[in-house]
């Protein structure tokens, strides 16, 4: 059986119901057995302002939101005309009917959007589109009406306007004969997956790793972090606190922590700058947490709903004086569940700071995920002192790895967690040669994490063109790098999913006899790549892109297509 | 009872006749009193001379940055609310940094004693204005006078949600003992705000010792506007403003617990079936 890849965009104005549309649509495809990956971008303001809504649906495995869409839905001649010069050549186009199709640029397809919705209430145009869209694209009606039945079920009307307005869609565009000719596989003898964003990726695996205690402040992309554990951490015995700023929430996590809870936070670029005073106290008094940063495009306000990865040195420095923390940075949605797991195993384990990068475009993806295993990350906790032997306590005895025993409040052990200076009992103490000793036992830690496992390699080894990577990039440049092998263009690439400690040894491998290596990430300052000139000596090209959007594949291609050629 | 009371071996770093003294005393002598095991105690501080103090008893103490202590005192109790969590620091800490911290901890009554030492002045960066400085103060960073009024923390508390305020004064060790102690007793959030002069910078023995007076023994204690009344009286009257009952976030957030529990599944399998 031929393959299936088809991108659908949907495009209208904030009101529209285009999330709502683009979300019933993935869920169906998931449902038929198909992988889907999704883009959204929306405006900034509540009402007004344009929505996209970006799925690509394949039979393998969909690993990038697709290079340009092959089927337009367009709610009105603003985001037809805006989004036209994307679509496929010979692409499909569904408009409303009031609007003139364009002479050119696709099969244009006129839909009486308001005649048909009008029996069903206001505003359900975006049902009538999934009607249409799903006719056209064959998919298993029975899945649809299931899908419809679970959204609206519970509201007799709610159903029954929704269902009719899909129904009208759906014999429109079987009384119109139309069909695209690729058609959605259904494959009924699939294991059903979960379908998933990466925002509730992450606050799921916060759950599986043990998390007690959250508490945030709201901010675009991170919000749904809260509002998911808002909603289901209480089950867990955790506690959720939506408090007045991030310097509250860091602080109420180290508070948390203090006392052995599980604790994190998450917010974006704008509250994670102003917790780095708070960063760098959970380093010197070598408390574990949690910080989750959804970057969006700074600095300042910035583009709010756009994606950028311009936190990352700042991740890595953060605070004031110099302080040993982690830094983590998930490439799908599916990475977002387990490396949450594993961030909080690292923060525990080491006692320090652990700061998970996602952006706005992994956080608010929706993918296809496997059914989780639930052992595959083993949940790990911190070294506590036995209470029998305690003896005269250091909570920060200087030891091998660093790592000393963390006594808990309502146990023995009482100590100071002092963001001075202090000795290995907590006291204040600002000798040269206490302040020597702690700041290396402090860091020593960091010798100790296993970084190098956390990496992701692909393609072929023997090219001497190399592209490097980290977190929500991944897809598309895997995706880039299989599409030049194909041409016979090999290269070699590398994903870092830790980006503080680095991988060093499977990095050093990797560069090793390298003639061309390119690091591609959005931003401009080309911070992973400062970051392996700093850390490791070496040179890389830059393939940048800070314009608010992600990679797509075709990009990456042409940015390395010629490079291989010449090689 | 920890043995030999609950000070600590620390000698306090405080001037000879620095207000906290009074302060660090009648903590000590209320823990005393209600005799929990120091290792159920957890004292939480920012920056500052009055921050100082959780060093100079015996208890989990957790000395956080400056104008933090209380949402990390509150996600203390609130991660383990069988402690016993209080916060200190000065009103510099409490009401400029931390100020947005001050509105937003008490008006959610975790069951938490604050407790302010008040001396309108930065001590340990040597007597800058503070946001409870008098207009018309002097200081090295007011040559001119404070051109700012000044904040009252008593009446903020009343206004914010404090389910228990007290004023007390560093002259009068008696009367702050008992207040104190009926603020660690309390149940939901106690401020208690000490006039705790700076020998150093702001010396307000003398005038304090001549105006302060102490709440009439007829004040309705449930009252808040008696209360607001009294806190926002020229005189500066000492003892307890208000001592009011409403739940504590904890048995709020139990309450929460136990409707997000009927609300869906409780378990991680359960919660992802929900995406399928």
């Amino acid at each position: 059986m031929a393959s299936t890849d088809i991108v659908v965009r949907f495009a209208g104005e904030a009101g529209d119901g285009i999330m709502t549309l683009g979300d019933m649509f993935v869920k169906a495809c998931v449902r038929m057995g198909m992988s889907a990956f999704t883009f959204r971008s929306y405006p900034t303001e509540v009402r007004g302002g344009s929505v996209m809504y970006q799925a690509r649906v394949t039979s393998g495995p969909a690993m990038s939101q697709g290079d340009r869409p092959d089927i337009l839905a367009a709610f009105n001649k603003k985001e037809m005309s805006a989004h036209l010069p994307d679509l496929t050549p010979g692409g499909s186009i569904f408009i409303d009917a009031q609007v003139a199709p364009p002479a050119m640029g696709g099969k244009a397809m006129s839909i009486p959007l308001v005649e048909l919705s009008s029996h069903f209430g206001d505003d359900r145009k975006n049902m009538v589109m999934l009607g249409v869209v799903a006719r056209y694209l064959e998919a298993n009606e029975a899945i649809v009406r299931n899908l419809l039945q679970e959204r609206y079920g519970k509201r007799d009307e709610a159903l029954r306007l929704n269902v009719g307005a899909f129904e009208s869609g759906w014999k429109h565009c079987a009384e119109m004969g139309w069909r695209y000719g690729q058609r959605l596989s259904l494959d009924a003898s699939a294991p059903p997956r979960l379908l998933l964003s990466g925002n509730e990726a992450i606050a799921l695996g916060a759950i599986a790793a043990g998390c007690k205690f959250f508490a945030g402040y709201p901010i675009t992309p991170a919000s749904e972090i809260l509002e998911y554990l808002s909603e289901t951490l209480p089950r867990f015995g955790g506690k959720v606190l939506q408090v007045e700023d991030e310097m509250a929430a860091l602080a109420a996590v180290i508070g948390a922590s203090f006392t052995g809870a599980k604790a994190m936070t998450a917010t974006s670029g704008p509250g994670f700058s102003l917790m780095g005073e708070l960063i760098g106290y959970a380093s010197m008094v070598e408390v574990p947490c949690v910080i989750v940063d959804s970057q969006r495009v700074g600095p300042s306000t910035g583009i709010p709903t756009a994606t950028e990865q311009s936190d990352l040195l700042l991740s890595v420095y953060a605070s004031h004086g110099e302080s040993p923390r982690i830094v983590l940075a998930p490439s799908t949605v599916e990475d977002c569940f387990y490396m949450t797991i594993e961030a909080f195993n690292l923060a525990e384990e080491y006692q320090m700071p652990v700061i998970l990068l996602s952006d706005l475009a992994l956080s608010h993806r929706m993918e296809a995920v496997p059914t989780i295993e639930m052992g595959r990350v083993p949940v790990r906790n911190r070294l506590i002192p036995d209470e029998t032997a305690l003896g005269e306590y250091r909570r920060v005895k200087v030891t091998d790895t660093g790592v000393s025993p963390m006594a808990v409040p309502g146990q023995n052990g009482m100590y100071a967690a002092m963001g001075i200076e202090h000795d290995e009992r907590g006291f204040p103490s600002y000798t040269p040669e206490t302040r020597l000793k702690m700041t290396e036992k402090r860091f020593r830690k960091l010798a100790y994490v296993e970084a190098d496992k956390f990496v992701r390699t692909f393609g072929d080894p023997d090219s001497p063109t190399g592209i490097i990577g980290w977190g929500s990039t991944e897809g598309a440049i895997m995706e880039a790098v299989d599409r030049l092998s194909k041409e016979g263009l090999p290269v070699h690439g590398m994903q870092l999913k830790m980006l503080w400690p680095l991988p060093v040894n499977p990095l050093m491998k990797f560069l090793e006899w390298k003639k061309n290596v390119f690091v591609a990430e959005l931003n401009r300052a080309g911070q992973c790549a400062r970051l392996l000139r700093s850390e490791l000596g070496v040179s890389t090209k830059a393939i940048d892109k800070f314009v608010g959007l992600p990679f797509t594949t075709g990009e990456i291609v042409e940015h390395l297509r010629g490079v291989t050629r010449d090689g | 009872m920890a043995e030999g009371g609950y000070r600590s071996e620390l000698k306090p770093v405080w001037c000879e006749g620095c207000g906290n003294y009074a302060a660090l005393d009648a903590l000590a002598k209320a823990l005393e009193t209600t005799k929990p095991r120091p290792q159920d105690v957890v004292l939480v501080a920012g920056i500052g001379c009055g921050s100082r103090l959780p060093g100079y008893l015996k208890a989990f103490r957790l000395h956080t940055v400056h104008g933090r202590a209380l949402p990390a005192a509150m996600g203390a109790k609130v991660a383990n609310p069988a402690l016993t969590v209080i916060a200190v620091g000065g009103d510099g800490d409490g009401l400029a940094i931390g100020g947005n911290h001050f509105l937003h901890t008490l008006k959610r009554n975790p069951h938490i004693l604050y407790l302010m030492t008040d001396n309108g002045v930065y001590g340990m960066t040597r007597g800058q204005a503070s946001p409870t400085a008098g207009p018309g103060l002097t200081t090295k960073s007011t040559p001119y006078g404070s051109i700012e009024t000044p904040v009252d923390p008593a009446a903020l508390a009343i206004t914010v949600g404090a389910t228990f305020v007290a004023r007390g004064f560093s002259g009068n060790p008696r009367q702050l003992r008992q207040i104190v102690l009926n603020a660690l007793l309390h149940k939901g959030s106690s401020f208690v705000q000490v006039l705790s002069p700076c020998i150093t910078f702001h010396n307000t023995y003398p005038e304090l010792k001549q105006n302060t007076k102490e709440v009439p023994a007829e004040h309705d204690k449930k009252d808040k506007l008696a209360a607001l009344k009294l806190a926002w009286s020229e005189i500066p009257y000492t003892g307890v403003l208000l001592d009011i009952e409403a739940p504590t976030l904890h048995e709020l957030l139990d309450s929460v617990a136990a409707k997000a529990t009927k609300a869906g599944p409780n378990t991680i399998e359960g919660l992802l079936q929900e995406f399928v």
